[in-house]
């Protein structure tokens, strides 16, 4: 029984899709609106935008690929073709290995599926500290019951996975407050290879709702292709070159891509829009572009069980722990939210970091590792001020992130936080992943190794899948890039609509976050662009 | 902690000078690591990457295949089959893993990547660096006293060195199906990969 790809009908039905690779010569394209990239920002944009008549033409660096392609469930190909840079992607010291999509869809294909709603905390300190207007929890919440109502996002009704039963358990054993969470499937396997792209089309991405919506609404999809300018003329943006990739989407072909548009939203995400605002030179008077990209730094603790834990089946998260979130509001020591990850090996390999005899022997209790990961809330600090994407001799993104002791504090309690957890959960060993680290037989143990391991770069191996940040939104125009509506301050037709325009981190997987804001933003914009 | 390194190759002050001396005279691989990605520094001139990928690799120069084979039982040994024709089949695939995940990356981290290659395989610092005169010499013994250096090393750009080798090796290998069965993982469940493969 082959899945139904959506693509292959929808093409033969009339769909305007081009494969830029497969393009011989020079083009141009014009279309009303211009919306580069297609993930969570990107995809909700070109639906709300198309439908409301405008013609919409999507830029996707990354190739198209759906179910026809997810079906081997492997995490080899997943990684290699679905993620930046092949899953390569790091800060400029290699300290942080970055997680981030780049196909149809954006990461959104290839997400864990956590839908939080950007929680309240968050969206008063934005309005107090970057005077955002139009964000507070009450103006928010129909955007996001809109946005959870398109994606099918409600708490998994489903049994958790012993990975995560795990976490329940460690929890409720501790007496700290454990929940279920809301994922973005419809008639989803529980299978659990969200991060290879779904195979049945369950996961609600954008690649399976919004994209098809828009391509049926009239839009226009161009992947394999790289938009490497915007031009900057009187106050607007007058064009974009972009250059069509070859097959394997990594090398120009040669062929050159210009756009006109009446508007141009960027929806690259946080790396990649900066990246591209920079390359173009925007006008940039207070140098704010790239600056305050938060990540959620991540660090994880694996805990050898009794039974098997099988982490590698079934959906990937489906508990959270925010015991230790909000313990002080927003502000006071660096909060964090204790998640799962799933533990299919190769992704397992990259976070595990030993070689030989401890390889072997690590890798290979895989079925009975229990996997615990802390994501740090950045930005809401004066000793977390995020980091700073800028670009290279060639125009490619850098991102460059440093950790002040605040963060490093939040990490040691983060690994005492996992490891307690999966001890109470009856784990038989637990080894919090550091490069200093060895497998610790009892609670009593891992915390005194966890207060006296060194807290440093590439001592702590962390990680991110959520970048967010580099084009801040809010009324204070010297401390953001664009305004509550997500205009570009200094350019009358662009807008930045995704992640990237987050102030500071979400506290919560962003996906519902930027689904939220997009279309609220995108709303409006549709409004204006009628008008 | 296992094998430590020999005294021949690190301990006392002359190895921690060498050490230190190399990596001042070498600078871009510590400076481009240390943050200061986008320079245009380069090892002048005798070890510039001016030649082309070995043959039939999109990246990997010869000398980075010398440093490879000498890698990869080092991180793997335990569990690469015995030598033979498995074995041989299995390193070229991890190889050509190796050389698309280096592709595959981004400007900035091929030119750390390359660096560090160099680095590795330029006379005057691989022993210094790492206690080895040849990858093709080189015993395992002497192989994982080299990374165990560079993990515990007090430099952090050698710690990062470290990281980044033994990553690219094991996610080269974890990503087949010998690692599958090296991780005791049973791979997508057969139901539902036999109903979207049928």
């Amino acid at each position: 029984m082959a899945i139904d790809d959506i693509y292959t009908q929808g093409i033969a039905g009339g769909w305007k899709v081009t494969d830029a690779s497969t393009l011989k010569q020079d083009q141009t394209y014009e279309a009303d609106v211009a919306i580069i990239g297609s993930g969570a920002g990107g995809g909700t944009t070109a639906e709300i935008l198309s439908a409301a008549g405008l013609k919409v033409l999507i830029l996707e660096e990354g190739p198209l690929q759906t179910a026809a392609n997810f079906k081997d469930m492997d995490d080899a190909r997943a990684y290699g073709e679905l993620y930046q840079e092949g899953a390569g992607r790091a800060t400029s010291d290699g300290a942080v290995s970055i997680l981030q999509g780049r196909s149809v869809g954006g990461t959104t294909t290839v997400n864990w599926t956590s839908s939080f709603r950007t929680p309240p905390l968050t969206l008063k300190y934005w309005a107090d500290t970057f005077a955002l207007k139009g964000g507070s929890e009450e103006e928010m919440a129909p955007w996001f019951a809109q946005m959870e109502e398109r994606l099918g996002v409600a708490p998994w009704a489903v049994p958790p996975n012993a990975n995560n039963g795990a976490l329940k358990r460690g929890a409720e054993a501790l007496g700290w407050a454990a929940h279920v969470i809301p994922r973005n499937v419809r008639g989803c396997w529980n299978l659990g290879y969200c991060g290879l792209g779904c195979p049945t089309n369950a996961k609600q991405s954008m690649l399976v709702t919004t994209i098809p919506g828009a391509l049926k609404n009239g839009a226009q999809l161009l992947h394999h292709v790289s938009v490497r300018k915007l031009a900057f003329t009187n106050g607007k943006v007058s064009g974009l070159s972009a250059e069509a990739l070859g097959p394997g989407c990594i090398q120009p072909s040669g062929v050159k891509i210009t756009v006109r548009a009446r508007h141009y939203v960027l929806a690259g995400g946080a790396i990649n829009n900066p990246a591209l605002l920079l390359r173009s030179n925007a006008p940039d008077p207070h140098q704010r572009i790239g600056k305050r990209t938060c990540i959620h730094p991540v660090n994880l603790s694996l805990g050898i069980m009794p039974d098997k834990v099988e982490g590698y089946y079934g959906a990937p998260q489906s508990i959270y722990c925010d015991e230790h979130q909000w313990k002080h509001g927003a502000a006071g020591p660096v909060g964090y939210k204790i998640e799962t990850a799933p533990m299919q090996p190769l992704l397992s390999s990259a976070i595990f970091g030993r070689y030989g005899d401890e390889l072997k022997t690590g890798m290979g209790l895989l079925p009975y590792t229990q996997s615990m990961l802390s994501l740090l809330r950045d930005g809401f600090d004066e000793q977390s001020p995020g980091g700073e994407v800028q670009i290279d001799g060639t125009g490619a993104p850098v991102l460059h992130y440093d950790f002040s002791d605040y963060l490093w504090d939040g990490f040691r309690r983060a690994y005492l936080s996992m490891a307690e957890m999966q001890f109470a959960a009856g784990a038989r060993q637990v080894m919090p992943l550091h490069v200093d680290s060895k497998i610790y037989a009892s609670w009593a143990e891992a915390k005194d190794a966890i207060a006296t391991l060194p807290y440093r770069k590439q001592r702590v191996p962390v990680f991110t899948a959520h970048l967010m940040g580099g084009c801040a939104m809010g009324e204070d125009e010297k401390l953001t890039v664009v305004d509550s509506d997500a205009r570009f301050r200094h350019a009358d037709n662009l807008s930045i609509i995704d992640g990237s325009i987050f102030p500071t981190s979400i506290g919560a997987n962003p996906q519902l976050s930027i689904y939220g804001f997009a279309c609220k933003n995108a709303t409006k914009l549709a409004g204006q662009l009628k008008a | 902690m296992r094998n430590l390194p020999t005294t021949e190759t690190e301990s006392g002050p002359n190895a921690v000078d060498l050490t230190r001396r190399s990596l001042l005279k070498v600078g871009l691989f510590g400076s481009l690591l240390l943050g200061a990605a986008g320079t245009t520094a380069t090892l002048s001139g005798c070890a510039a990457r001016v030649e082309s990928a070995a043959a039939g690799y999109k990246f990997l120069r010869d000398a980075d295949l010398l440093l490879m084979r000498a890698l990869i039982p080092a991180v793997l040994g335990p569990m690469l089959p015995p030598p033979g024709a498995e074995s041989e089949a299995l390193n070229a695939q991890l190889m050509r893993n190796i050389d698309l995940g280096c592709y595959r990356l981004g400007h900035p981290a091929q030119k750390v990547v390359a660096q560090l290659f160099d680095l590795l395989n330029l006379r005057l610092t691989r022993w210094p660096l790492t206690g080895i005169s040849a990858w093709d010499e080189a015993t395992p013994a002497q192989m994982q006293a080299f990374l165990e250096r560079w993990r515990t090393s007090s430099f952090s750009v050698l710690n990062a060195g470290y990281r980044a080798l033994v990553k690219l090796v094991s996610v080269s290998f974890y990503g087949t199906h010998a690692g599958w069965a090296a991780a005791n993982y049973p791979g997508p469940p057969p139901g539902p990969f036999q109903v979207f493969n049928s």
